[in-house]
């Protein structure tokens, strides 16, 4: 490289660099009041590439959480195999609250699907968000309502598209045929876009997904919800039913929180759940939540623990039956 | 370009065809796909449905290789070895440095997570470069630093990778 | 017209320019690095641009979008290491180009068709998208099947001289692609308790090693110490006319393969540069010469990858399905904007699709500014001494191919790829077919499988789409292997080519730096080489040399004689056609 070059590129570099810490300025408010921890930077293990879902909540969550922990959250992305990579790598970080970690549905499933990951190897921390699973069948289908595609698919087996082998909707699409005695065969895609597309195109009879996902495509009319996964009605699909009211009370969700190894101090934990909270339900995270597609709901410490592992045994009679 | 032992001037760089070459690739991958149809037989699946399940497609494959490969060392056993094209000759002295090199690259990326990426890559590269022929100041001292402080400005800082 | 002057208008805010400069700067530095992917900084920058306005985050996210697919190209040209699936076919030609000296007529000319695809597939999207859209949709998992049977057709073409061992390297390729966990039903093959490998191998890794790490071990395993370094340069930039002609017919094919293929959603640029590289292959004068440097092949390639961009965004846009992986991400940014994509976007929001065809346009037409500024100094890069370059590629290729993951274990993959890349190079297995193989392979074992599932066996051939390219992959696999027979058997009974045999005449002398013109004849029974050689072109030292070697049935054993110099010829001087080494040749042999 010759010097001109060379210092062409260093000066391009600075530049990208200013510009882009420039945009990420955010709010770094001086410390806050807790007498030793944090005092370091603190690590945000994210089991998904940057640019999902599980990316976006982390980063959000994440940037609610500086001022209020006053240090600097760095968020970590470890993708790869399910997201075992990133629970199998906080499960070996020392508690000691520097590392924590955005913690998906998978974790109460992986285990039953012959993966190295046990709810048991951490502490919970909080529950910050939920996407409800949705059923929608093409536009052209001549089912109106979840009753009328089940008692059809108890004669004549529909293929179901979700988003992976071993996700929670091939989980929920399970969970409806083995509650009502529907024959639906799981279809498999990669990635919850090419499921919603192929219930769209009409190759498939109907597709369980995120409400993300559904309602955009939804409110474009290129598919027709049949039933919301959830206690209570998608904000973003208002006459869209619950399964309860369809007449089958079953919930099935995407749910992420924040865990940490086991083992955290009992102050350390104290300090993060409270921080949690208080994030988890400031404006600026609640916002960016609904508006990608997913509700804002909240647990703490406590409940998210007994949650994951009612999940967690679900999901064991659920996957164990294939 | 002069040769280092007098009279090189007729010496061939193209590689030479190697019958045993050919012979041994082709018994590799013969038995590489045999391997493969055996470990597929193997995979344990959770539900079994037969017909198409996760078996079939890997077994299927390795049954295609497995026929290929017989062809290749059949016509490597038979027929006199083709000549082996774009490939050079490889010199004594490039089988130490890729040996080598190989070795420093594995010692460099196991120590990497030990003792952080800004302290194992300048040392990699000094050895690296002295390994290729670099003797400089230059080349042994402000390459490896310079280009060590370039990746961990564009990867540490300005895209948050953790190095 | 009110949306056309709304959408760009606002293109013309300030903050809108800073938005585009800074996504150019990221976008082109991150390409110019193997491993750093368009996908991977849209996706690490979206995360800093939620608080935008849409019309800035796009300007940021789409630019990087269009510069780095321009970096992409540098490094497989000059150093043989795709930074990205999508340029794996650009290595196919553009690597033997730059061996050749071409590297700066191969840089240019790619820049030229990248910036040719990424307009014409922008018409695309501006005049016909949503019929476009609607076309892909009718791609379900059968006809993604079919096309991808389609795309393994193409093995047989980047098989080079042995089609036997390139197919084993494909078979090899499908192989790689198994490892993980099944697609369908999710249980681990080839995992062998290594938790990483559930996901699979991972890809960028594994063409890093095999063609970047390989072609590095190659060359450190094969260099003497004095033999001089390919010429990096020699002088010529633009494609001269002729050549543009040449470029004409791949660029007007494959930028129609990449918009379809880029409307598909799941396939990108990579598969359309491999099916554009394979379809001018069968179409040009010249077959021969692809994968040898032919610009034609280089042209091909480069169009077809970049007509994605347009294709990709077109499903995007008009789906609200993402035509590839920067999509995704695009999308998830866009809906944090409250802009939602979908049929309606064009009705509801013209003046928004006018903005992003405005900046699409300006980031192409920018990074086509910025590349050929640039060319000459990155060319230079490779006159280099080689313990620069060797060690520069080596951690380069380290870095990059670690932050796809932030994982260890991706290295790892990526060296032991480079070990078994050189070994089967030496072998005489093409990487090609095993890079395709490992992209297809899960691609078509999953979606064949799906499509049992929904439909069972008739699905493939009473879907239209789905069979008739079923029938157009059985033809073109079937196309190349009969005319490869064919040319076998022809060479075999009538002998058409004689083996060519190397050798080096005179490999150094003291007083030369330069020589060229070199003339054989045969004088006699015997063979006369002669050549002009000196301190340079034009010197007074510049002399006629002459060697001679004796032939006869033990030829393989004689040598040739240490070259005499034939006769002075400074250019001042010489009588005319006494400079001339035919007339040095005869008066020797006399």
């Amino acid at each position: 490289m010759t010097r001109s070059t060379l210092r062409a590129g260093v000066a391009t570099l600075a530049i990208g660099a200013l510009a882009l810490t420039g945009c990420a300025g955010g709010g770094e408010a001086s410390g806050g009041d807790a007498a030793t921890y944090p005092q370091d930077d603190i690590t945000l293990i994210v089991q998904a590439a940057a640019g999902g879902g599980s990316d976006l909540s982390a980063r959000a969550l994440a940037t609610e959480l500086e001022p209020i922990l006053g240090v600097s959250i760095v968020v970590e992305n470890r993708p790869g195999a399910s997201g075992s990579t990133a629970m199998q790598y906080v499960a070996d970080q020392d508690p000691d609250g520097q590392t924590i970690g955005f913690v998906p549905v998978e974790v109460a499933m992986l285990k039953h699907l012959n993966f190295d990951v046990d709810p048991a190897a951490y502490d919970f921390l909080g529950q910050i968000m939920l996407g409800p699973g949705v059923l929608s069948v093409p536009v052209d289908s001549p089912y109106q309502t979840l009753e009328q595609f089940v008692t059809a698919a108890k004669s004549r087996p529909m293929a179901v598209g979700n988003s992976g082998a071993g996700s929670i909707w091939e989980a929920a699409a399970l969970g409806l045929a083995s509650e009502t005695g529907a024959q639906l065969t799981s279809v498999p895609f990669d990635g919850e876009a090419p499921a919603v597309a192929a219930v769209a195109g009409g190759q498939i009879d109907a597709a369980v997904g995120g409400g993300a996902s559904a309602s955009a495509a939804y409110a474009e009319q290129q598919i027709r919800p049949l039933a919301v996964f959830h206690n209570e009605r998608h904000p973003l699909m208002p006459d869209v039913p619950t399964a309860a009211e369809a007449g089958f009370p079953l919930e099935f969700g995407g749910w992420g929180g924040i865990y940490a190894p086991k083992g955290l101090p009992a102050d350390v934990r104290t300090t993060l759940e409270s921080a949690i909270q208080q994030a988890a339900n400031s404006p600026g995270f609640t916002e960016t939540i609904e508006k990608s597609g997913s509700l804002p709901v909240y647990k703490s410490g406590e409940e998210f623990t007994a949650f994951v592992n009612s999940e967690y045994e679900r999901f064991g009679t659920l996957l164990g039956q294939g | 370009m002069t040769a280092p032992e007098g009279a090189p001037a007729s010496d061939d760089m193209a590689a030479h065809p190697s019958k045993r070459m050919e012979i041994a690739s082709a018994a590799v991958a013969l038995l590489g796909f045999a391997l493969l149809v055996v470990l597929a037989r193997d995979i344990e699946v959770r539900a079994e449905t037969g017909g198409i399940d996760p078996r079939w497609w890997p077994q299927m494959l390795g049954a295609a290789g497995a026929v290929l490969s017989a062809v290749l060392l059949a016509r490597a056993v038979l027929r006199a070895p083709g000549a082996r094209e774009g490939v050079l000759e490889a010199t004594r002295d490039g089988r130490v440095r890729t040996v080598l090199v190989v070795a420093l690259a594995a010692v460099y990326v196991l120590v990497w997570p030990l003792v952080g990426f800004a302290v194992v890559t300048p040392v990699f590269l000094i050895a690296a470069t002295y390994l290729f022929g670099g003797r400089s100041r230059i080349a042994l001292l402000a390459f490896p630093v310079g280009l060590t402080t370039l990746l961990y400005l564009l990867f540490h800082t300005v895209l948050r990778v953790p190095l | 017209m009110n949306a056309l002057a709304d959408g760009i208008a606002a293109l013309l805010d300030p903050t809108v320019a800073v938005c585009f400069v800074v996504g150019l700067l990221v976008g082109t530095l991150v390409g110019f690095f193997p491993g750093i992917t368009g996908s991977m900084a849209v996706a690490l920058a979206s995360g800093f641009t939620l608080t935008l306005e849409p019309v800035q985050g796009l300007a940021v996210l789409l630019t990087i979008y269009v510069g780095a697919n321009y970096g992409d190209r540098i490094p497989s040209i000059l150093v043989n290491t795709p930074g990205t699936p999508a340029a794996i076919a650009t290595t196919f030609d553009g690597y033997p180009m730059a061996r050749q000296g071409k590297a700066g007529l191969a840089l240019v000319s790619s820049s030229i068709v990248t910036t040719g695809g990424i307009l014409l597939s922008m018409v695309l999207f501006v005049v016909a998208a949503r019929p476009v859209a609607q076309l892909a949709l009718e791609f379900g998992p059968a006809e993604m099947f079919a096309l991808v049977v389609f795309g393994l057709a193409i093995m047989v073409s980047v098989s080079g001289k042995s089609v036997v061992k390139g197919l084993i390297a494909g078979v090899a390729g499908l192989v790689l692609a198994t490892v993980g966990r099944d697609p369908i039903t999710g249980d681990a093959r080839f995992v062998f308790g290594v938790n990483d490998l559930n996901s699979g191998l991972p890809f960028i890794a594994v063409i890093i090693g095999l063609f970047g790490i390989a072609e590095l071990f190659d060359q450190l395993l094969t260099h003497r110490p004095h033999t001089v370094k390919p010429i990096s340069s020699l002088g010529r930039w633009w494609p001269t006319r002729g050549e543009y002609r040449q470029m004409a017919r791949p660029f007007g094919v494959s930028s129609v393969i990449g918009m379809i293929v880029g409307a598909v959603p799941a396939a990108g640029g990579d598969i359309a540069g491999l099916i554009g590289w394979d379809r001018a292959k069968r179409m040009s004068k010249e077959p021969d010469r692809f994968g040898k440097g032919s610009l034609e092949g280089l042209t091909a390639a480069d169009t077809a990858s970049s007509a994605t961009l347009g294709g990709s965004l077109t499903t995007t846009m008009a789906l609200g399905i993402p035509g590839d992986a920067v999509m995704a991400v695009m999308i998830g940014s866009m809906i944090i904007w409250g802009v939602q994509p979908g049929p309606s976007l064009f009705t509801r929001e013209p003046e928004l699709m006018v903005s992003i065809a405005g900046i699409m346009v300006m980031a192409a037409l920018v990074s086509l500014a910025i590349s050929l500024v640039r060319t000459r100094g990155i060319v230079r890069l490779l006159d280099l001494p080689n313990h620069y370059l060797w060690g520069g590629i080596l951690v380069c290729c380290i870095v990059g191919t670690y932050t796809t993951t932030n994982n260890i274990y991706t290295v790892w993959v990526m060296l032991v790829s480079g070990v078994v890349g050189v070994v089967m190079k030496r072998c005489g297995f093409p990487p090609g077919p095993v890079v395709l193989g490992l992209l297809l392979g899960p691609l078509a074992e999953s979606n064949l499988r799906r499509a049992l599932l929904i439909d069972g066996p008739a699905g493939l051939v009473t879907q239209p789409i789905a069979a008739g390219l079923l029938v157009l992959a059985l033809v073109a696999l079937a196309g190349p292997l009969v005319a490869r027979a064919r040319a076998a058997r022809t060479e075999r009974r009538g002998a058409m080519t004689a083996p060519v045999h190397r050798r080096w005449v005179a490999v150094d002398h003291p007083s030369w730096r330069q020589a060229h013109a070199s003339t054989v004849l045969a004088v006699g029974g015997d063979l006369l080489a002669a050549w002009f050689a000196g301190e340079r072109e034009g010197s007074p030292d510049t002399r006629i040399w002459c060697a001679r070697r004796p032939q006869g049935r033990r030829a393989g054993r004689h040598r040739w004689s240490s070259p005499p110099a034939m006769r002075r010829t400074g250019t001042r001087c010489s009588p005319p056609g006494r400079t001339a080494p035919c007339g040095c040749s005869s008066s020797a042999a006399r």
